[in-house]
């Protein structure tokens, strides 16, 4: 009987290895001509969005022979020296300004030759809709996923015990063995239980436990929404805001050092930017669309018009209406980092709750941050009482001057 | 079962034959299914998880960004009424944007403040929250947005803003200019002065020019 099992089990095998492999997310790498282009070209130079020191480089490949423009990204006067007309032109149309020569390999040049040729024939399409792919949206497949595996392998699993049912029939038939009586599944069911009482005991003391658990979790997190992400009305990423362009987080939540919110900044904030970058480096113009939308703005004219309307951002962090907080009293008087309690949304993208925002992490902090006192002369003498009182060398932690009282919060 | 059944001779021990015949009793095909369905519930960040008597979690005033039925466009957050100015040292800022006002606030209006250390080193911390990003971290209009290729680099404070006067600058912030646009929303007006005090003395840096002259001379 041994012999079938084994081909079997190896079929089985190698589907499992199959899934495993088509899991795995090949992305294709990006070519480093981007890179170079990114590192080297984009203080000077444009692709499809105009003039910005030198000539906007869209479709160069077109207009110059590679042995030119590799000359040209070597040393750009020594081809205007030698009397080439084309370059002589160039460099008379742009006032005379000299590009900096670059010490680039020929490969490393015609990779951001190549670079550009792409985004030439990319910049009309991007135009039309948004990029496809966001980087923000994927993770919610995955479920699907894990379940069309799971229906192909059952599949699979079906028709290979079909076969093996065939062999043994045929098996059966040649060794002159009697035909098994067919049996009802629930009562073959049964009888395998009876005969395997360890393993049913096995396994309903895992499901036992693991229910446990999991209820167990299910119950303590009521109430906490830690890693709340919901879907934004634009698809907003913190990732190449403060992440990638470097904006400071308060300079568009410029209420946490002034009041009870940090706030959701205003669209005339995004306007301060986004009057001149009307296209997402994620996707394109659509998004962006949306705070003209809002604010009724027309980018062709630069005018705003009467019909605004609001943008209704989905609500992450939600504190109970039981416990007050303030966050210029921890941004501005205690200088504690947005990242503290916000994680580093830099790397995050979509908004999302990173503390747990129970009263326990509350506490926590309280009792092991020290009071900032540097730089508050308003509480000097305070602030000396505390020191007599605890000794000069102690902590003053926040709990110490009451942070964990509870009318603190709850009042 | 007979021929085709199984036993366990020990926990630990499970041969595939085991297996296969367990699969085809459709038992485990049960279990690992129930594993899935409870691990998978509570795990969606989409949503914001369960809630024990909600009453408390959603406000029932309204809150500083939350839709209001009381009003046409639906917004909480108020701007004053038109007219009317903060109590404190708040001054109504007198030039319009036009360019007469720009060149009128150039002339005569000037910052209240004190030139101290601490209002410098605020000014400081203010510039590099709301300004280092496009103006550089000295000023000189190579921040990280420009720097990325992004957003056209402004003029440096040390070159062709050498002697902005500081009305000029107070008047940019305020209604914007060029590329830039209104920090007004931003920033009061104590704040602007100080980061204007700052910039003053970023001007007065020598030396290094803007990138832009870097690339001509090569």
């Amino acid at each position: 009987m041994k012999t079938f099992s084994l081909p079997i089990f190896s079929l089985r095998f190698f589907v499992a290895t199959l899934f495993c492999f088509l899991s795995i997310n090949n992305g294709f790498a990006q070519p480093d001509g981007e890179a170079l282009f990114k590192t080297n070209c984009t203080q000077c130079h444009s692709v499809g969005k105009g003039v910005v020191i030198g000539p906007d480089l869209k479709d160069v490949h077109k207009r110059r022979p590679q042995d030119w423009i590799i000359k040209w990204v070597h040393n750009s006067q020594t081809v205007v020296k030698s009397g080439d007309k084309y370059a002589v032109d160039l460099f008379n149309k742009f006032n005379k300004t000299v590009m900096t020569p670059f010490n680039l390999k020929d490969e490393e040049i015609k990779s951001i030759v190549a670079y550009i040729k792409t985004e030439s024939e990319k910049a009309p399409v991007a135009a039309k809709g948004p990029a496809a792919g966001a980087e923000e949206k994927k993770g919610g497949n995955t479920f699907l996923y894990l379940l069309i595996a799971a229906v192909v392998l059952y599949v699979v699993i079906r028709m290979v015990s079909r076969v093996q049912r065939a062999m043994e029939k045929v098996l059966r038939h040649r060794h002159g063995l009697p035909e098994p009586v067919p049996v009802k599944a629930t009562k073959r069911f049964v009888t395998w239980a009876r005969n395997n009482k360890k393993l049913v005991a096995v396994i309903l003391i895992v499901l036992f436990v693991l229910g446990n658990v999991k209820g167990w979790y299910l119950l303590a997190g009521i109430g906490i929404s830690q890693g709340y992400q919901p879907d934004q009305p634009i698809a907003f990423s913190h990732k190449i805001h403060a992440g990638d362009n470097g904006i400071n987080c308060k300079y568009c939540h410029f209420g946490a050092e002034k009041g009870k919110t940090a706030g959701v900044p205003p669209a005339n904030v995004c306007m301060n930017c986004h009057k001149f970058i009307k296209e997402g480096s994620i996707t394109g113009k659509e998004e962006i669309a949306k705070i003209y939308k809002a604010l009724d703005y027309n980018p062709e004219t630069q005018t705003y018009g009467p019909n605004k309307k609001p943008i209704q951002w989905v609500r992450v962090h939600n504190l109970p209406d039981l416990s007050y907080f303030n966050h210029s009293q921890h941004v501005k008087v205690a200088g504690v980092e947005c990242e503290t309690c916000h994680g580093n949304m830099a790397e995050e993208g979509v908004a999302n709750q990173y503390a747990p925002l129970t009263m326990g992490w509350c506490i926590d902090c309280h009792r092991r941050t020290p009071v900032k006192m540097e730089g508050n002369h308003y509480y000097d003498e305070y602030h000396k009482k505390l020191l007599a009182k605890f000794g000069s060398d102690s902590l003053i932690t926040v709990e110490r001057i009451g942070g964990t009282e509870c009318a603190r919060c709850h009042y | 079962m007979g021929n085709f059944g199984f036993r366990i001779s020990d926990f630990g021990f499970i041969s595939i034959r085991n297996l296969q015949s367990a699969l085809r009793n459709r038992l485990l095909m049960v279990v690992s299914f129930t594993v899935i369905l409870i691990s998978s519930c509570n795990t969606d960040p989409k949503k914001p998880g369960y809630e024990f008597m909600p009453d408390m979690y959603r406000s029932t005033s309204y809150e500083t960004n939350s839709v209001n039925p009381l009003f046409s466009d639906s917004m909480t957050e108020r701007l004053p009424v038109a007219g009317t100015i903060p109590r404190g040292d708040f001054v109504p800022y007198p030039y319009p944007n036009t360019t007469e006002g720009y060149e009128a606030a150039g002339k005569e209006w000037k910052n209240p403040l004190e030139k101290t250390d601490a209002n410098l080193a605020e000014g400081k911390r203010l510039f590099e929250i709301f300004c280092i990003h496009c103006h550089g971290p000295e000023g000189q209009g190579n921040g990280s947005i420009v720097a990325n290729g992004k957003f056209p680099p402004p003029p440096a404070y040390n070159g062709q803003l050498k002697d902005l006067p500081e009305g000029k600058m107070f008047h940019t912030l305020e209604y914007g200019k060029n590329m830039m646009g209104s920090h007004a929303s931003q920033l009061t007006q104590k704040e602007r002065w100080k980061i204007i005090m700052y910039v003053q003395t970023l001007q007065k840096l020598a030396g290094a020019p803007a990138p832009a002259d870097t690339t001509k001379k090569g």
